[in-house]
């Protein structure tokens, strides 16, 4: 297939978090506020004046001084946040949305400010209480830890104007790009499709990683080509696999897996697009804070929500994408030391290939990440049996 | 008379017989030696199904 | 064959010391058998204290004894069912190992928290041996709930009729401490399903019951939580199959706010607590009674009271008479289950037993030259290492970091302030308190330590603990700004698993430093190295 026009310059722009549109935005007098969970609404943050950073810390392969801080028993995506914080690649953020989901997270976003790391000194550290059940009161308690911990300390800090009208315009702008991500990533469903994981994945990160004003015509360009890309004139995937797991935030990962064989058809992680790109409704009689805090709490499949329902739906959703995706086998993982991750993959493993609670089975490869991927050549090698593996049970089954 | 002394007697032999497993640990030295191996025995016999 | 190392003579010296048991050094490991922590003799306290002891040994066994005749054919299909019942068997090494070194006032305060605890213990086991559907369903079966093991069962007393078990206290949580290698076994199911071996075992442990499907079947509702932590959170999506019987169970996730005393969350905590009454309302068909509620909050906050007076003894003086390990297994069990007849009646027996030690200025802890606090989460196998410490060294720990959970009063007259302070009560759970909701919680050590004028903090370190492991660079900064006030030791172990971290490793990492550090001479010098390893 063609290469893209502008793959190259996404590529180069998730090279680092202080990219060449994050200082561009930076230095036209744009606000950075991070964030690392998928709970936080990104719309939140792209109001007027702001752009929302998720942060990455891409090439850390030596988290040293954040594994004393953390030991070499803490997640490595935590620690190599907290490493590139140290470094100073996150000087320009003005303020980190935090929440207390996962400890380990948490503890390196207290770091930021136990060990002062962002020359900010209006820099400003927020925590979210985020409830464990989903629901029309959960919602409300979201929306109002929302407003008491970001909303009302940004305005009162920096003056950033919250107001309905601005939120609903960011939220018009979200959903804009949401529909361009999804009708790209619909792509993937094609028997042949025009684009690959690879591809998806790093346009995915660019919009999560980058101020969005600035990305935008590059993403309705991208579109564009897309829709006139001719695909090659034979698949060259050997099995179209599903990714599920915790943080992916290295396009490597994704092309490993293709150089495998396996074309990569649908990204249920956290950075991925499932969920995390559906437009955001805005219900009649609902306001904006109401249907942010609605969204990202419903739409949301991290492994922490309890009860039968969430756990029954969680392996449920895995099960409608591969089917809606037309994956072969799903590609379980987790970064190693993720709590959350660990449990919820051998679970889904064990539901997904017995059939339990879904409507069929669906062969699974779990494995176990690092965040630099120091094992690609143990990864490469349960890639390529699981690829083969579809790829036989293909050929003996043609109708499945 | 008699009876209250025979009865005593036995209590105290009892008494007695207990403070020497007691104090001597003979208790736990069968549990450990003999009901818990036999129990365990039969737990590893049994087939059991992975439910996760 | 064992054979004494320590001659009479040379341990006792005379015959009076004989006779009182007051002998200055109890030479407590030459009892033990070879590479174990079985005793071959058990310990000799002077002529009344051993009949003390023998008495409550007899009791102890009435006690087990009285759980098997309620229905020996129940409970022995029981046992020849659940592999965890056997550890039961090992109860009276389990409390010779909490009371050893014991004499005086310190044995009656012992053996009296330790009686409420197993009669307590019986009770639930019995309770869950009646009700247990795989055993045949009884009238009893309907009328058990299951809790989630870091759930109290306070909102159940307003469901008078209704029993509640947190089932995984008993089938898995004991486990270590009763038989080690139970914890390794269940420990190693869970991974034998492709859970990660990393993560805290006390989940693991609780997930490997579930995996052998070794939970009871009782009741039709199960209350799970968020609590203590992340992993037992998840631990309840891979238990949820087992208990709740494939989803044919009620399940009720009580959720608990994370930054629990941050004022914007105690809403939620509230909302909880009504939550769980409409959905017992629900299932139960029974209306909430707040009459029989308030009365068990009023019985909590009565043992709660009884706790801060000795709380207050043990920060002020030299009198209190719980032993480090009772004193912290005694609040940790409380926590689950509140003011119940066996915590008052406990209550009142050690408030007297305190009392009398403050009245006659009794030390019941002679050999003490250091006072400590120990901090973060502690270690199940090696729980009595806490005991080890004051035995071998003198460290007496006067309070420990799970004792400090779940103690505030609660508000009865004002049902608003009532439900507030349930929520706090709810929040505040035994290995999360301190561990969750900001670092600041974590260094409450320090004020801690002052208060309870400590001069040597005990850290545990569970090697499996993610929220600890995040800390550490803060801990050991904070650490060396305190360095000139307090000694810091830490005390490696591994939570469930002793094969990760044998019970040595922690004595070792504690005798280095006392020996290096401090330059100090052991009390009891068999206590310094043994191997225990293939012991309970």
């Amino acid at each position: 297939m063609k290469d893209l026009k502008h793959l190259i310059y996404f590529e180069e722009l998730l090279r680092q978090a202080h990219n060449e549109l994050v200082a561009q935005a930076c230095e036209q007098g744009d606000m950075a506020l991070a964030y690392n969970c998928s709970y936080i609404p990104e719309p939140l943050l792209d109001v007027e004046g702001c752009f929302s950073v998720r942060l990455r810390a891409p090439g850390c392969t030596s988290p040293d001084l954040a594994t004393y801080y953390m030991t070499n028993r803490s997640c490595s995506y935590s620690k190599s946040i907290l490493e590139r914080a140290f470094e100073g690649g996150y000087n320009f953020i003005s303020a980190l949305i935090g929440q207390e989901c996962c400890t380990t997270m948490n503890r390196m976003e207290q770091y930021f400010e136990y060990c002062d790391l962002i020359p900010n000194e209006k820099f400003h550290f927020a925590c979210i209480d985020m409830p464990m059940k989903k629901g029309e009161w959960y919602a409300g308690y979201f929306r109002r830890q929302l407003e008491q911990k970001v909303i009302d300390p940004l305005e009162e800090r920096f003056g950033i104007d919250f107001s309905e009208e601005r939120l609903r315009e960011s939220i018009e702008r979200h959903n804009e790009l949401c529909r361009i991500m999804t009708e790209i990533g619909d792509m993937r469903m094609a028997d042949n499709p025009v684009i690959t994981g690879y591809e998806y994945h790093v346009i995915q990160l660019v919009t999560l990683t980058c101020p969005k004003r600035l990305i935008m015509d590059k993403l309705r360009e991208t579109l564009e080509e897309l829709r006139k890309r001719e695909p090659d004139p034979e698949p060259w995937f050997r099995a179209r696999v599903m990714v599920a797991g915790s943080e992916v935030d290295d396009p490597a990962f994704t092309k490993l897996v293709e150089m495998c064989g396996g074309l990569v058809v649908a990204d249920r992680y956290c950075f991925g697009s499932l969920p995390g790109r559906e437009p955001i409704e805005l219900r009649s009689g609902q306001d904006a804070m109401d249907a942010l805090a609605f969204h990202y709490m419903e739409k949301n499949e991290c492994p922490r929500p309890m009860g039968t329902e969430a756990t029954v739906h969680r392996r449920q959703y895995l099960y409608d994408l591969a089917r809606k995706y037309r994956a072969e086998g799903i590609i379980l993982e987790n970064m190693k030391f993720c709590e959350y991750w660990g449990y919820e993959r051998a679970i889904a493993g064990k539901w997904l290939s017995e059939g339990y609670q879904v409507e069929g089975r669906i062969p699974t490869c779990q494995i176990e990440t690092d965040y630099a991927n120091a094992s690609v050549g143990q990864l490469r090698t349960r890639f390529q049996a699981f690829v083969e593996s579809l790829e036989i049970k293909r050929l003996q089954n043609p109708e499945c | 008379m008699k009876t209250a002394a025979k009865l005593l007697g036995l209590g105290s032999a009892a008494l007695a017989a207990l403070f020497a497993v007691y104090y001597f640990n003979l208790d736990m030295k069968l549990v450990r030696s003999v009901v818990v191996p036999l129990l365990d025995r039969h737990y590893d016999s049994v087939h059991r199904e992975q439910t996760l | 064959m064992w054979k004494r190392k320590i001659s009479l003579k040379e341990q006792y010296g005379t015959w009076e010391h004989f006779i009182r048991g007051d002998e200055p050094c109890h030479y407590l490991g030459q009892r033990l058998l070879e590479g174990t922590n079985f005793y071959a003799r058990r310990e000799w306290r002077g002529v009344r204290d051993t009949a003390y002891a023998f008495a409550h040994w007899l009791k102890l066994w009435i006690t087990m004894a009285g759980l098997v005749l309620r229905n020996p054919v129940r409970v022995a299909m029981a046992f020849w069912k659940y592999r965890w019942l056997s550890a039961y068997l090992g109860t009276p090494m389990m409390v010779d190992r909490w009371l050893e070194g014991d004499r005086g006032t310190a044995l009656r305060a012992d053996t009296a928290a330790i009686e409420c605890m197993i009669s307590e213990t019986v009770d639930s086991l019995w309770k869950m041996i009646r009700a247990d559907r795989r055993l045949g369903e009884t009238k009893w079966t309907e009328k058990t709930i299951t809790f989630d093991y870091t759930l109290p069962k306070h909102i159940l007393y307003g469901f008078p009729g209704y029993e509640g078990i947190n089932m995984p206290q008993y089938c898995a949580f004991m486990m270590p401490l009763l038989r080690k290698q139970l914890g390794c076994y269940y420990i190693d199911q869970t991974i034998s399903c492709g859970i990660p071996g990393d993560m805290c075992t006390l989940p693991m442990l609780e997930t490997g019951v579930a995996v052998d499907n070794e939970y009871p079947d009782v009741g039709n509702i199960w209350l799970t939580t968020n609590t203590p932590c992340d992993a037992n959170m998840m631990d309840n999506n891979a238990m949820w199959r087992a208990i709740s019987n494939e989803g044919q169970k009620a399940v009720f996730p009580f959720t608990i706010p994370m930054m629990y005393d941050d004022p914007t969350t105690r809403e939620l905590g509230v909302h909880e607590i009504y939550e769980g009454i409409a959905f017992m309302e629900e299932h139960l068909g029974q209306k909430f009674n707040w009459e029989t509620f308030v009365q068990h909050l009023e019985n909590t906050n009565t043992f709660n009271k009884g706790s801060h007076e000795r709380w207050d003894i043990y920060a002020n003086t030299d009198f209190g008479t719980l032993n480090p390990v009772v004193q912290g297994m005694f609040r940790i069990y409380f926590y689950q289950h509140g003011g119940n007849k066996y915590f008052l009646k406990a209550n009142r027996k050690l408030l007297k037993i305190f009392e009398k030690c403050v009245r006659n200025e009794i030390r019941p802890f002679p050999h003490a030259r250091h006072r400590a606090l120990a901090w973060s989460c502690g270690s199940t196998y090696n729980a009595n290492v806490i005991l080890w410490l004051y035995n071998c060294w003198g460290v007496l720990t006067v309070i420990n970091m799970d004792s400090l959970t779940g103690h505030n009063l609660v508000d009865t007259e004002d049902r608003d302030l009532m439900m507030g302070d349930l929520a706090d009560w709810y929040a505040r759970t035994p290995m999360r308190t301190h561990t969750v909701g900001g670092n600041r919680h974590l260094m409450q050590m320090w004020e801690t330590a002052e208060k309870f004028n400590c001069d040597i903090i005990i850290m545990y370190d569970d090697i499996g603990c993610k929220g600890m492991a995040g800390a550490q660079g803060l801990l050991e900064e904070e650490i060396r700004k305190h360095r000139d006030r307090f000694h810091v030791i830490w005390l490696p172990h591994s939570l469930m698993d002793c094969r990760i971290v044998p019970s040595s490793e922690g004595r070792k990492a504690v005798n280095q430093y006392m020996q290096n550090i401090l330059h100090e001479e052991p009390i009891d010098p068999t206590l310094v190295d043994f191997d225990d390893e293939m012991g309970w």
